[in-house]
């Protein structure tokens, strides 16, 4: 990701926090944070993407079976059980390996491992096992 | 939830392009990625440039959970890298162009055959089992690796009903197999079983 100055960074929080005040519109919650996406962020739009059911799981011309959520083996409150106990401690993040501007996004929680990223307007699931 | 239709369209990363694509949606029979089956007619995102499937929406999770339930149980154990030599090296007498694919239907074999015969499954056992206890000093500081596969719930049924008369463990049940296996086809000159074994061969790797 491209480094963001102190004084944007600021900017945009102020944002998120205007918007939050506001209206709580989603898809205004999205931009912002892919401007300024730390754990924070991510751990928010991510469960966003969840509650809502608006996410999509990637494929490589295959049903993957390290990826349970989509595989029907985990269910989507399960997984956002797991990411709401999580912080940053749990969360690594690494540039795709195709796609260095997508940012991948790892969570590892009791053995839990959960791997998104963000490609607007959708948020993508790799790999949700243990 | 997000409902998707068909000729919906979006973007993805496709892993054939390495690129950012744009995609459409449609309906496909898209595998499982350990082979063990297919899911017929989800609706996917298929890449513009490549065709290939390259995005899921959560809306087709209950098709693939219900036919993974009908493909699949999971089998995982660990084992001293000796034993997983063995089926390695058993594999490539029976047929030399075979792969680690080969592993499972040649573990399957020898678990069908084993639960088709009561006496024998008890034989097995004791064999098994003081085999298993002579090998665990052998195999003290021996690395491990882990060994999975899925199998039909038909074959996991055996399995567990032969774990139920011999009392085995069920890692113990495939060190056992496999020795059998090291016994039957990796030791002998001219194994017994390697007509057979080589017919198998060729029909599950055509």
């Amino acid at each position: 990701m491209v480094p963001l100055s102190a004084r944007r960074i600021k900017a945009v929080d102020n944002l998120i926090n205007l918007n939050s005040k506001l209206s709580c519109n989603y898809e205004i919650f999205r931009i912002l944070y892919s401007w300024r996406m730390g754990f924070k962020q991510a751990k928010f739009a991510v469960l966003m993407a969840l509650e809502k059911g608006d996410f999509l799981h990637e494929a490589r011309n295959n049903i993957n079976e390290k990826n349970w959520l989509k595989t029907g083996q985990v269910s989507v409150s399960e997984v956002v059980e797991i990411i709401k106990i999580c912080n940053g401690n749990h969360h690594t993040e690494s540039p795709h390996h195709w796609i260095s501007s997508v940012t991948v996004h790892v969570i590892k929680r009791d053995g839990w491992y959960i791997k998104f990223y963000f490609l607007e307007p959708n948020t993508y699931f790799i790999s949700v096992h243990r | 939830m997000k409902l998707y239709r068909q000729g919906d369209s979006g973007k993805a990363i496709c892993e054939h392009c390495k690129a950012v694509v744009p995609t459409t949606f449609v309906y496909r029979d898209v595998p499982f990625g350990d082979h063990s089956g297919v899911v017929k007619d989800i609706l996917v995102a298929v890449c513009g440039q490549c065709d290939q499937v390259v995005a899921v929406p959560p809306q087709s999770t209950p098709a693939i959970k219900a036919s993974r339930e009908v493909a699949s149980k999971s089998i995982e154990v660990i084992l001293e890298v000796p034993y997983l030599e063995a089926l390695d090296l058993a594999a490539y007498k029976i047929d030399p162009l075979s792969t680690v694919e080969f592993r499972k239907p040649l573990l399957v074999y020898y678990i069908h055959k084993l639960a088709q015969d009561e006496n024998a499954t008890q034989n097995f056992a004791t064999w098994a089992h003081d085999l298993i206890h002579q090998n665990k000093s052998v195999m003290k500081n021996v690395p491990r690796k882990r060994l999975s596969f899925k199998v039909t719930p038909r074959i996991n049924d055996e399995i567990t009903e032969i774990l139920h008369v011999t009392k085995l463990k069920k890692t113990d049940l495939i060190k056992g197999l496999v020795s059998q296996i090291d016994q039957d086809i990796v030791r002998p000159k001219t194994p017994k079983k390697l007509a057979t074994l080589q017919t198998i061969a060729a029909v599950v790797t055509c």
